[in-house]
């Protein structure tokens, strides 16, 4: 029973060090949200600074880290981007380099929730961490005071860790599910003593198949399999990126054969005419025909899904005690969006429309598919252990205190409970939830025009060479953004 | 209440061991058998391990043995690194261009190119072409050879185990004739296994 006194000291313990995930003096991620949303982002920008220092130490540094780059980013705060993307990257080096488990944290969570690891980086940040960084020095290539070999250097790092870390994240995802599986079967035979008495193991596989969990998870389930596209890990935009830069920017024979493969490997993804235009000019490219007049204009839009919570009741199969409520992540996917853009030359002719590379909540459907065998065990397990602790303590409060030793009992351990009942709904929230792209041959009086939505901007292309537009759309309320480089 | 004494004493015990533990900070040598061996980064001993082969290489192939008494001039070019992790390839290649100077066969240019490694002497060379209304001696600056190299990287794995191999490739370009007078490279490759549970 003093393992039970000891759970008691810990409900104390974990509740008096809750935190509320309010950083600094008055913001909360909803705030930044709230600014990035309403296009605002220099106020996004100064209240993520802000949250990001107060993460950092935290569980939460590396979620906020993503956010703050990609926000400072926006808000044309390179220096800070650099260094926000910088000391992400070196904390994900940090995770990746320690043991995938760790049995002190995961025991911990046993007690607790999910959300009270480490957020570690999901596969798909990894992979856009080092495919915006490539984005992000490109971006720069056309900045005299910046040293271009060095710049061509990084952004050859950045693409292969980007392409790396899609091969790791098969390899990864095999491991997780196979420890996930490992975790049930172990827990299958464990021993439980009720009453003194050995009773029958708690089954997590029988609690997954139980009907009234399948029946509330189904449909949830069904929708992000509808959404799922892509096969494995990959990533379509970071191969269209790698293409684009290496058949554009080689050096070597071996560079245009890369550049080449990637868009063999992109049009076997995905199937639009530029595509089927960029393959052929990479076969001519590699067969030493050089192509320069063209423009490239790359749409960023809307917002990658986001995580919610939802209740869900489990078997505990205990009599008194039948079901007990645990909180999942669902994925909630954002609509409110611009699904192309248009571009047309200055006298408007040549309209042409923004075609999909890469559809974000296929990407993000198929990790959360993936990883929902590793979150339903490691919650069932949590939930079943505090549960059946509590029930325990419960018993034992009765026998020693009576009535009013069962109720002090239950409001302590209850209160526990309902704040430690939590999902882990962390994500990388600024992502977008699709990039498409137009394919043109540069205008001859390097002028086009945008148009998003009912929104048009003139560009003025201001360099030579391979031109490249990013524009980025928050959602459908909101003005567009863009930034220009060259190759 | 015998066991609780117990765990108290035992949580004690760690914190002491664990909470007090110096890091023990010492000197090591850096081509020792003490050197930490990552498989996600190039470590002190493999750019020692390249450039000490590479050097070798270069020296025993004789194509530095020129006819005059004068040292000859390296150019250093293009270092690409096509590996994931971001460094300075200086790390390479200074240490190849110390050993070939203390050999008095080679002398480095630093003031040529876009990117000179001395931008004071080059700045200095043209201010003084300057003042005296002279022009730079484009072709006393030219280098008799010039040094090019790939960094390149590949990795396996699997289940845990892991395996990386490091190449460092190396050319030597006569300036005169354009053609590739000596090339080599060395792969260093590291394997490990990744732990997947631990504390």
């Amino acid at each position: 029973m003093h393992k039970y006194i000891l759970f008691i000291l810990l409900i104390f313990y974990s509740i008096g060090c809750q935190s509320t995930r309010n950083y600094g003096p008055s913001y909360t991620i909803n705030d930044v949200q709230s600014a990035w949303n309403a296009g605002n982002y220099e106020l996004a920008a100064s209240y993520i600074n802000n949250i990001s220092l107060y993460a950092n130490g935290t569980n939460d540094e590396l979620v906020r880290k993503l956010d703050q780059a990609l926000i400072l980013f926006e808000a044309n705060d390179l220096a800070g981007c650099d260094k926000a993307f910088t000391e992400a990257d070196k904390l994900i080096e940090e995770y990746d380099a320690q043991a995938k488990i760790k049995l002190s944290n995961e025991a911990g969570a046993l007690l607790t929730n999910q959300s009270r690891l480490p957020y570690r980086g999901r596969s798909y940040d990894k992979i856009m961490l080092s495919t915006y960084k490539a984005l992000y020095f490109m971006n720069l290539l056309n900045n005299n005071e910046m040293d271009s070999q060095a710049l061509k250097d990084k952004i050859i790092v950045e693409l292969n860790r980007s392409y790396q870390r899609q091969k790791d994240a098969v390899a990864d995802n095999q491991k997780r599910i196979q420890k996930a599986s490992e975790d049930r079967y172990n827990r299958k035979y464990d021993s439980i003593f009720y009453n003194g008495q050995k009773v029958d193991p708690y089954d997590t596989d029988k609690a997954i198949k139980d009907y009234s969990f399948t029946n509330a998870t189904q449909g949830f389930l069904d929708t992000i399999d509808n959404n799922i596209v892509y096969k494995d890990y990959v990533n379509p935009f970071s191969v269209f990126l790698e293409g684009l830069y290496f058949i554009h920017n080689p050096e070597s024979a071996s560079d245009k054969e890369r550049g080449l493969k990637a868009f063999e490997r992109l049009s076997g993804m995905v199937n639009n005419e530029y595509i089927i235009q960029d393959l052929e000019m990479a076969k001519e490219i590699a067969s030493y025909k050089n192509q320069s007049n063209l423009t490239y204009v790359i749409f960023a839009s809307g917002s990658a899904p986001h995580r919610e919570e939802i209740k869900i009741d489990i078997p505990l199969y205990i009599k008194e005690l039948p079901y007990t409520g645990a909180a999942f992540p669902k994925l909630r996917y954002n609509e409110n969006y611009h699904k192309t853009l248009s571009v047309f030359e200055s006298d408007r002719s040549n309209s042409l429309k923004s075609k999909l590379i890469c559809d974000f909540d296929a990407i993000v459907s198929l990790d959360f598919k993936n990883e929902w065998p590793v979150v339903v065990t490691k919650t069932i397990l949590s939930s079943t252990t505090k549960a059946i602790a509590a029930k325990k303590i419960h018993d034992y409060a009765e026998e020693k205190g009576g009535t009013w030793g069962l109720i002090g009992a239950q409001i302590l351990t209850s209160s526990y409970q309902a704040s430690m009942n939590k999902a882990d709904t962390r994500f990388w929230t600024t992502l977008p939830k699709e990039f498409s792209y137009v394919r043109m041959k540069t205008p001859v009086n390097r002028e086009l025009i945008i148009r998003v939505g009912y929104e048009e901007k003139t560009i003025n292309l201001e360099q030579e060479g391979i031109n490249i537009i990013y524009v980025r759309s928050i959602n459908n309320l909101l003005p567009f953004t863009y930034k220009q480089f060259s190759f | 209440m015998k066991s609780i004494t117990l765990f108290a004493l035992f949580s004690l015990l760690l914190f002491f061991i664990f909470g007090c533990a110096s890091t023990n900070a010492r000197y090591i040598d850096p081509n020792g058998k003490d050197t930490i061996i990552s498989l996600n980064k190039i470590n002190i001993q493999d750019w020692e391990m390249a450039s000490n082969q590479l050097v070798d290489s270069l020296l025993s192939s004789n194509v530095l043995n020129g006819s005059s008494e004068e040292p000859l001039v390296l150019g250093i070019s293009r270092i690409s690194n096509r590996t994931t992790q971001h460094v300075d390839t200086d790390m390479l290649i200074k240490k190849i261009r110390i050993s070939l100077n203390e050999t008095g066969k080679v002398e480095t240019t630093t003031t040529i190119g876009s990117t000179a490694e001395d931008p004071l002497a080059k700045s200095n060379r043209e201010y003084q072409a300057y003042i005296n209304n002279e022009t730079v001696d484009v072709l006393s600056t030219l280098p008799d050879y010039t040094l090019s190299g790939k960094l390149l990287e590949d990795t396996a794995r699997a289940g845990s185990d892991r395996q990386v191999t490091y190449t460092f490739q190396m050319t030597l370009t006569s300036v005169d004739s354009g053609r590739a007078v000596w090339e080599d490279e060395v792969s260093i490759t590291k394997a490990g296994k990744k732990s997947t549970v631990g504390w």
